[in-house]
């Protein structure tokens, strides 16, 4: 079964259209910059300067008070959307369930994004950026998006956020909205690659994924773990107690995950793979998450 | 103690499982393995709480030995290790186990001797080793072997457990007996053992016997018995009985009590008794009923054992004779046979052609040609008939002799006295003559008939002084009497353990013999007498009215040994359409040709429940080891909390 069918992009068309009727003004591309420039509409003015250009001088004003001030305008600009899409090896595990759902959520995304003539760019990461869909724009480009986000494979051997971070800050030509769609089992810590992307200016919502193996597994008895990126093996005897203690761990983590996003007014979205990946999108929508 | 030997050396075999056990232990090493998304999690959860016990780092190390152990102990087992001080070879045993009535006495904790006596027995076979073989024998009123010898534990644990209580008496020596016949001269020498409460009196000759084990299995307990119980119509009222009851003290204190007495449920009499330790009182009790029944006593004690509490007899039943009084009037006569007890007296002028059955044809002064079938009393014969000749008055009739022995004058005194209107007799055959003339001229005689006896009085009531002398009533009543017989006055009741000899009259016989007078044919009597000797199938139905066929030869039957107190009762065997089961075929105990005894314990012997003399407790007793079990039972028992420790290990290690 094709990972995008046709009965994914009527999905995705459904989606779009949900976003512009439900979440009117909000939406990506009526987003205003604060960059002033050679928008049409009027911001505010400033005094004139040697050098100015004539033509935004408010004659208006200098007939009835004698100052010169120059007219500034708002430059309307579009919004750059950069997906970060955890590629690693723990996204196909154990079955490539969650990386697929990864992968739809990128493309709904994508696909709002460029139905409101935004630019969006596409990275898929592990250890490294592995793979870059270029800034694209144009609802017409969608084929492209899903293309490249279907011939991704899983590799690597760990996940490191903070590298793929400073890819992107180098890399990208200007700041923009990054969605970080990754299960953040970084060794490192997820914190330092958002925290990157917040100092550089970018707008960053995490979408962390999980299933509910990994949320709440049920073997039991003497086993030996190995992690599935690093291939690091560690023998353990699992008991139910261990197995209470890993859960809390574990909604610890997601605890954290919420507060640090709290703490720095950060979008954020947690959800397993059992959930349908549009629900999951209009969640987001609703809580104004991405979209703000 | 010289180490162990080993019943079946065959089982170490099982000790090669060890090596599949090392196997299994070598692959668990090699540890299953779980693919994780991460381990950041499962680091931080074990980096945290490392093991701080150092055996919970050698915990698979002490699982593997655990279970090695446990396969060593199972092993061990398997072989059935014994002692250096058992015999290892295959035994026999012969379980000889006292089911009498002194072991339904009940023991503390409200179990009887003989459920005690049985578990015991049970734990006996249980502890028996593979090839041993034992037999079971009870000893309770005969000697009855439940099982031959076999090594089959079920069977043997089936018959103890089948095994009934008896109310019979005690028969220790003949089943051990019975037991050394058992075992024979075969070598190895077996062992009996006897589970008893030692209340028997020859219980040192079985201890001293070779061979013999005796175990107990109860202490001494008071006891209030019925030693003795008989009852019989007295001999000189008709409607009149007497009882007779000993009651025994076999308790070293003194009792009180009171012994009730109910005739077919109702209450008779209620005699109080003090009894001194070891006293034995003795009652003979006057009473009256013309009914008859069941004659139950019950002593209103409280001990061990309740059979000896409660005897029952059988007294006969009187029923009416009837009477036709044939007459032109004659009150004298009139009035004797009306104060006789029990005559169902009618007054007719001329005499009837037949005599009603079970009664008595009485002819005033009027003969029949032909005398009728059957009991009759004639007084003063005026005529001849086929019996006898009338002959010439007797000139002297006085009376010149009295047989004392004779039935018909016994208690009477007629010396001196006139018959007057006497007059000879000539009898066709040889009558008896129980009263005599000077000259030997019968005043009385009996004449035996195959129809029924005839008895003839020559005397004119109304001439002499006869009906004025207390004689006459009492010749009359003497008369009636000896036609009545001596059947029904004693119905002996008989103890448990005996045998006893019945007359099983045909109901069919009865019957014969009154339709072959009626007819006058005397040949059917005989056909019939002749039919008395064949076989008959019969019915003897228990206490607890379990029916069990039996055969009548001879019109008799043998019975015993009766092993229930309580009525016993011989029967013809019902209809198969009016009774197609067993529990009907008990029912119908009442109807002609009944026969019914009675049986009680009566036993002083068996109802002192002090044992004669001191015997080891079987209690915990067993044929094995120590603590009453096989090796191989604590080597499996061990075994059990070996694996129940390793299953403790493993949830703790996994369920934690």
């Amino acid at each position: 079964m094709p990972l995008f069918d046709s009965d994914f992009i009527k999905r995705l068309e459904y989606l779009s259209l949900v976003s512009r009727r439900v979440f009117r003004g909000r939406l990506m591309a009526q987003r205003r910059t604060k960059q002033l420039g050679g928008g049409i509409e009027f911001a505010d003015h400033r005094e004139y300067s040697p050098g100015d250009d004539f033509r935004y001088l408010d004659w208006n004003i200098f007939a009835r008070h004698g100052d010169l001030l120059l007219k500034r305008f708002q430059e309307e600009e579009d919004l750059h959307v950069y997906i970060l899409l955890d590629a690693s090896r723990s996204m196909c595990h154990p079955s490539s369930e969650k990386f697929d759902y990864a992968r739809r959520v990128a493309a709904a995304l994508a696909y709002i994004a460029l139905a409101d003539l935004d630019r969006v760019s596409i990275l898929a990461f592990a250890d490294g950026v592995k793979d870059v869909l270029p800034l694209t724009r144009g609802k017409d480009r969608i084929l492209s998006v899903l293309r490249f986000l279907e011939n991704l494979e899983p590799s690597g051997s760990g996940t490191r956020l903070a590298s793929v971070a400073t890819s992107l800050v180098h890399r990208a030509q200007r700041a923009g909205l990054v969605i970080v769609i990754s299960d953040l089992y970084d060794q490192q810590g997820f914190r330092q690659g958002i925290d990157l992307l917040r100092h550089r200016r970018f707008e960053p919502h995490v979408i962390q994924l999980h299933t509910a193996e990994e949320a709440n597994p049920t073997w039991l008895g003497d086993v030996e773990l190995e992690d599935i990126e690093t291939g690091a093996r560690r023998k353990v005897t699992v008991t139910e107690r261990k197995l209470r203690e890993y859960r809390k761990l574990f909604a610890e983590f997601l605890g954290s995950l919420d507060d640090y996003c709290r703490m720095y007014s950060l979008s954020c979205t947690r959800t397993t793979t059992e959930v349908p990946f549009d629900e999951l999108i209009l969640r987001m929508m609703r809580t104004a998450g991405v979209t703000t | 103690m010289n180490g162990f030997e080993f019943a079946n050396p065959i089982g170490w075999w099982w000790a090669a499982l060890a090596i599949p056990v090392l196997l299994l232990y070598v692959l668990k090493i090699r540890l299953r393995r779980q693919p994780v998304s991460t381990l950041l999690f499962w680091d931080k959860l074990f980096d945290e709480k490392k093991p701080r016990a150092w055996w919970q780092r050698l915990r698979h190390l002490v699982s593997l030995l655990l279970q090695l152990a446990f396969l060593l102990l199972v092993v061990s087992a398997l072989t059935d290790p014994l002692w250096g001080w058992q015999e290892n070879r295959q035994r026999r045993v012969v379980l000889v186990v006292d089911n009498s009535a002194s072991m339904r006495a009940m023991e503390e904790g409200g179990r009887s001797r003989l459920d005690k006596a049985k578990d015991s027995a049970a734990a006996l076979v249980r502890s028996l080793r593979s090839g041993d073989r034992m037999a079971l024998l009870s000893a309770g009123g005969r000697t009855q072997v439940a099982v031959g010898m076999t090594d089959h534990q079920r069977s043997l644990l089936k018959a103890i457990e089948t095994l009934p209580a008896t109310d019979g008496p005690t028969d220790v020596a003949a089943a051990v007996v019975a037991a050394e016949r058992l075992l024979g001269d075969e070598e190895p020498r077996g062992v009996i053992q006897v589970i008893t409460d030692g209340c028997f009196d020859d219980l040192a000759d079985v201890q001293s016997r070779e061979h013999v084990k005796v175990y107990g299995v109860a202490a001494a307990q008071d006891n209030v018995a019925i030693t003795r119980y008989q009852v019989r119509r007295s001999l000189v009222d008709a409607v009149g009985y007497q009882i007779l009851i000993d009651v025994t003290n076999l308790s070293r204190e003194r009792r009180s009590c009171r012994v009730e007495l109910t005739l077919a449920g109702d209450l008779v009499d209620v005699v109080p008794l003090d009894l001194e330790p070891g006293a034995t009182v003795t009652r003979v009790l006057d009473h009256t009923s013309a009914g008859g029944g069941e004659l139950v006593a019950k002593l209103d004690v409280t001990d061990a054992l309740g059979t000896d509490n409660v005897a029952v007899a059988l007294l006969p039943k009187r029923t009416p004779i009837p009477v036709i009084l044939a007459t032109r009037g004659n009150l004298f006569l009139q009035g004797v046979l009306e104060a006789i007890p029990l005559v169902d007296l009618r007054v007719v002028a001329e005499p009837p052609a037949s005599v009603p059955p079970n009664g008595i044809l009485v002819l005033d002064r009027i003969v029949p040609p032909r005398l009728p079938a059957g009991r009759v009393i004639v007084v003063d014969p005026q005529d001849s008939c086929d019996a006898w000749t009338v002959g010439d008055a007797i000139t002297q009739p006085l009376v010149a002799e009295v047989e004392a022995d004779s039935p018909l004058t016994r208690h009477v005194r007629l010396d001196n006295v006139l018959f007057p209107g006497a007059r000879v007799l000539r009898f066709v055959g040889q009558p008896e003559t129980p009263i005599r003339d000077p000259l030997d001229q019968p005043l009385l005689a009996r004449l035996r008939r195959p129809t029924g006896d005839a008895v003839v009085l020559t005397c004119s009531l109304e001439s002499g002084d006869l009906p004025l002398r207390i004689a006459f009533p009492v010749l009359m009543k003497n008369t009636i009497d000896s036609f009545q017989g001596n059947a029904g006055e004693l119905r002996q009741a008989v103890a448990t353990g005996q045998m006893v000899s019945l007359d099983v009259p045909g109901a069919e016989t009865g019957s014969s013999v009154t339709t072959a007078e009626d007819a006058g044919d005397i040949a059917v009597v005989a056909a019939a007498t002749a039919d008395a000797s064949a076989t008959r199938e019969l019915v003897l139905v228990s206490p607890d009215r379990r029916a069990v066929p039996l055969t009548a030869t001879e019109g008799r039957v043998m019975i015993g040994p009766l092993l229930d107190t309580g009525l016993w009762t011989v029967r013809p065997p019902a209809p198969a359409a009016a009774a197609p089961s067993a529990s009907a075929e008990a029912d119908a105990v009442d109807g002609p040709g009944v026969v019914q005894v009675a049986c009680n314990l009566v036993d002083a012997a068996e109802s002192d429940l002090r044992p004669r003399a001191d015997l080891t407790d079987i209690q915990g007793r067993t044929l094995a080891s120590w603590g009453g079990q096989p090796l191989w039972f604590y080597l499996t028992l061990v075994a059990a909390g070996l694996i129940t420790a390793e299953w403790w290990l493993y949830q703790r290690r996994i369920v934690g």
